[in-house]
């Protein structure tokens, strides 16, 4: 469980830091290929983990910080 | 499997906590957009080969790391989000261009200041804030 645990929050570490990818001006077909590779590379240093979980928190991790980044970028569009 | 003491699991979680900080701040400090091999690199640092030597494959310690490094990497930023909150001199767009409120006297930006590039979005240079 501790296991399990560990490499969804390194997938989420990761998952975020690769939306700067993203972020840097990057296409978003670019992106994704991208983020199945890393997810490979996470497979390999999941240590024995299952790698459903930790893919998961890679894209949900990677998909929060457009959707934040979207609603700050709104909200401040939406200001007088 | 070979189990852990509860000062062996804080150990690697408090080591994991230090990596995930750290990552998160080279991370904002960067001079340059990302590449791939950047991300591999960020792999290869924090799940490569001197983490399994560390802490063996399929151990509760990589598993006790991998949630010290989640929790330091999101502090990093809690703690943004938590000091442009109670600052009165930034506001959320920071994270967004990085905008603030032009110090006025007494006080100063010095001269040397590490410029804190990277928030949220991007600026006119196609980079990102914080």
């Amino acid at each position: 469980m501790l296991l399990t645990f560990g490499a969804i929050g390194i997938g989420s570490v990761v998952g975020w830091a690769v939306s700067n990818y993203r972020i840097s001006g990057r296409g978003l077909l670019l992106s994704l290929i991208a983020l199945t590779a890393v997810a490979a590379e996470i497979k390999a240093i999941s240590h024995g983990a299952s790698i459903v979980p930790v893919s998961l928190a890679l894209v949900a991790s990677f998909g929060l910080r457009l959707v934040v980044l979207n609603l700050l970028r709104a909200r401040a569009s939406a200001r007088p | 499997m070979q189990s852990a003491s509860l000062i062996q699991l804080l150990g690697a979680g408090g080591l994991g906590f230090v990596i995930g900080w750290y990552v998160y701040y080279i991370n904002r400090y960067r001079k340059s957009d990302v590449q791939i091999s950047d991300l591999l690199t960020l792999i290869g640092a924090i799940g490569g080969g001197a983490t399994t030597a560390l802490f063996p494959a399929k151990t509760d310690l990589f598993g006790a790391y991998g949630i010290g490094l989640f929790a330091g990497f999101f502090s990093y930023c809690l703690f943004l989000i938590l000091l442009v909150s109670i600052s009165k001199n930034f506001t959320a767009d920071w994270f967004l261009d990085g905008r603030r409120k032009k110090p006025e006297d007494p006080f100063i930006i010095p001269d040397g200041t590490a410029q804190t590039v990277r928030a949220m979005g991007g600026n006119d240079h196609g980079v990102v804030n914080g």
